[in-house]
């Protein structure tokens, strides 16, 4: 007797019929390749002469040239006789401070009005709908120029708006103090006794979170009683603010316009996750006598996150790209450092090789971040 | 009538204020909504001066009068005065064109050659010749440049974006890598690196008098990142298409081209409607990017004219205008999106 297996049709892309036979495939995509091989080789041999024809074939020596222009702000400050690649390697630190200082902004500006849309009062999702409209509809580079004409209108130095006299905002940016480390060797012990706090603990079987904060109060009273940090107030001297950290007015101009401008689409992201979580957990939380609140913190929002994060990546590597735009207010980021380069040394070419390849390095870098949060996130829940 | 009214505000008012936490939010996002909103009006409407002279505007209010006296600079850039018909009627025609492509009742052959013939007639119009005054293409601006661009861009994209879709998905590696590595490497880079690049290299790839100016190559660059990210989502839409439509099609009889062109593409592009629009959209709002490669978009206009002398220190109200005009483009674009996807999908179940 014959046993019944169901048969199991394997499809795979190789069942297309090839209808003209194997041999006509392979001369197909011989040609195919060859066209596109020629057309490469055709492009680089037209740059190629093009360059050597204006004396422009040195590589990329020009790098190590005195670039003559100045950053003063940012992680690597930059002067006149620094080379291009200091300057290059300046700009590319600017790009990621910004981005790091935007990231996490527009990303709770987006999870806050994301939230309000998706709420029953109806003041709040109109007042949300409103802002989504009106942010993801204009350009960011609009939105960047008003926050930069408005924050022309802030006072001048003299007459700079203090918070306690701890923070001033002004035409010169915000001004604001920052914990300097005095002694190093209390620093360290700071640090180790908090560890050795949080892991005598951990003998216990107390929370994590009474293990954190006995760790920050051991680290507390150790600062204290060793004074290793100190608080650094900008102190207003003449024209200028001594000490504290600032950050200058167009940084804050491009950094104000993508948080509202990202904001706006990362709450459209925000409501679209949460929207894809089948109603039935809501129901089902509500059943087992969890609150509304309590079932979207709880419920809803760990399956959120498991959905949001492709279109969040892509959000950010959006604001990584969307900070060249910070060139038209002046801000010396990787585009504007790349541009100065290319003005003063005329090497078009190989300055725009190197910036596709620091944005492109710093998409992956993005999408790689994100990547091990998804499989973070994949391990904690049960599939 | 009355009493659905009545039931109606009862309930909103229960919503509102029903519960405590319900009436304290509601509350506080009022006040604080008003609160912010009362300077914004006494700014833009109360305190404003809506006509006059430069002399005539005030620090406390907005100065609309501004925006009036420089209003065809704003929307026609440097085009020369007394030619603004032209420019305004090469608008027109590309509005039509643009949206007549989006009604779903009008695509066939007819309508194809009739959008060709609006974008050549607005681009005669613009240019000169045929018995009218030349103006060099490094004076058009403002909304004649924003629309043409996307007209150019889109246009040029979609069907490099069709070519670029298949080939990431043939089989052969040949076509699939460097189509890859394309649509990476446009949608990687920002936007305004591959204007720059485009204005930098191709001077140089196209030697001498035949170099293109600097419209062309704005418009080479936005082709080359409108195919990247339409053939992205055309990517969805082909995948989106049963593997037994191309297999039923081949039961038929038609070769691959065939089967591509009369059965697999036109499902595709229905399903990828919405992200297409989307699309369009984005493009829109990236036109205003041209500034930074020296052409004079609504938004360069705008930063030109706020350096003239006798209106100093009133970009915010030109910015507004500006904001004004991508608003409802954008807007009534978006509101047809959603109009389209909800069409479509009603079709199709």
């Amino acid at each position: 007797m014959m046993s019944r297996r169901a048969v199991h049709v394997q499809r795979t892309e190789h069942d297309m019929p090839a209808t003209n036979g194997g041999l006509t495939v392979v001369c197909r995509r011989v040609v195919v390749a060859a066209a596109i091989a020629i057309t490469c080789v055709l492009v680089v041999s037209a740059v190629g002469s093009a360059l050597s024809a204006r004396h422009m074939n040195g590589g990329f020596s020009f790098l190590l040239r005195p670039a003559g222009v100045s950053i003063p702000d940012g992680w690597i400050a930059d002067v006149p006789s620094d080379s291009f690649l200091r300057l290059i390697a300046a700009g590319l630190a600017n790009t990621a401070n910004l981005a790091l200082a935007t990231i996490p902004l527009a990303t709770c500006l987006g999870l806050v009005v994301g939230l309000a849309r998706l709420s029953t009062n109806p003041v709040a999702s109109i007042l949300a709908a409103a802002y989504v409209g009106l942010f993801r509809t204009t350009p960011a580079l609009l939105q960047i120029l008003i926050w930069a004409a408005l924050l022309l209108q802030l006072p001048s130095m003299r007459s700079a708006v203090s918070l306690g006299d701890l923070i001033f905002v002004s035409q010169r940016g915000l001004q604001f103090p920052i914990v300097v480390v005095r002694d190093d060797v209390s620093a360290l012990s700071m640090v180790l006794g908090a560890g050795a706090a949080y892991v005598c603990l951990s003998r216990a079987s107390l929370s994590r979170i009474v293990r954190l904060a006995a760790g920050l109060l051991a680290a507390i009273a150790i600062a204290w009683a060793t004074s290793a940090f100190a608080l650094e107030r900008p102190i207003r001297q003449g024209l200028r603010f001594e000490g504290g950290g600032s950050v200058s007015p167009e940084f804050l101009a491009v950094m104000l316009g993508l948080v509202f401008y990202f904001g706006a689409f990362i709450a459209e992201t925000v409501r679209s996750s949460i929207r894809s979580v089948p109603y039935s957990q809501t129901e089902a939380a509500i059943s087992l006598g969890l609150s509304r609140l309590r079932a979207l913190q709880l419920v809803v929002l760990p399956q959120a996150c498991r959905a949001a994060i492709p279109p969040l990546t892509i959000q950010f590597s959006s604001i990584v790209k969307s900070t060249s735009l910070a060139t038209v207010v002046g801000y010396p980021e990787l585009f504007w450092t790349i541009g100065a380069t290319v003005n003063a040394t005329g090497r078009a070419p190989e300055s725009v090789l190197i910036m596709m390849g620091a944005y492109l390095t710093l998409t992956l870098l993005v999408a790689g971040v994100m990547e091990l949060a998804n499989r973070h996130l994949l391990r904690q829940t049960v599939p | 009538m009355s009493g659905l009214a009545v039931r109606r505000c009862s309930n909103v008012l229960a919503t509102l204020f029903g519960s405590t936490n319900a009436a304290v939010a509601s509350l506080l996002l009022l006040g604080m909504a008003i609160w912010s909103a009362i300077p914004v009006i006494r700014w833009a409407l109360l305190d404003a001066v809506w006509h006059g002279a430069p002399a005539d505007c005030r620090p406390g209010g907005a100065c609309w009068a501004y925006v009036w006296a420089k209003l065809s600079f704003f929307l026609f850039g440097f085009y020369p005065a007394d030619l603004h018909w032209r420019a305004a009627l090469a608008t027109v025609l590309l509005l039509t064109a643009l949206s007549s492509v989006l009604l779903p009742w009008f695509w066939n052959w007819m309508l194809l050659g009739a959008c060709a013939g609006m974008y050549a007639s607005a681009l005669v119009l613009l240019s000169g010749g045929f018995g009218l005054p030349t103006v060099d293409s490094e004076a058009w601006g403002g909304l004649p440049l924003m629309l043409l661009l996307t007209t150019t861009g889109l246009g040029l994209g979609l069907p490099a974006g069709v070519v670029l879709a298949l080939a990431r998905r043939s089989r052969a590696p040949a076509l699939r890598w460097p189509a890859t590595a394309l649509i990476e490497l446009a949608r990687g880079v920002p936007f305004i690196s591959v204007l720059f690049m485009a204005s930098l290299l191709v001077p140089l790839i196209i030697p001498g008098g035949l170099t293109p100016g600097k419209l062309v190559r704005a418009e080479l660059a936005f082709a080359l990142v409108a195919a990247a990210f339409i053939a992205e989502v055309l990517r969805g839409g082909l995948q989106a298409v049963s593997q037994g439509q191309s297999e039923g099609a081949a039961a038929l009889g038609l070769d691959r081209f065939h089967a591509l062109r009369l059965v697999i593409l036109p499902q595709a592009f229905r399903i990828a409607i919405p992200g297409l629009a989307n699309t369009a959209v984005v493009f829109l709002k990236d036109t205003s990017l041209v500034l930074v490669v020296g052409l004079t978009d609504p938004i360069g206009a705008v930063n030109a004219a706020a350096q003239d002398g006798q209106w100093l220190g009133h970009e915010l109200e030109g910015y507004l205008f500006a904001a004004c005009l991508y608003l409802i483009l954008g807007l009534s674009l978006g509101c047809y999106a959603g109009w389209l996807e909800h069409e479509l999908r009603s079709e199709t179940h």
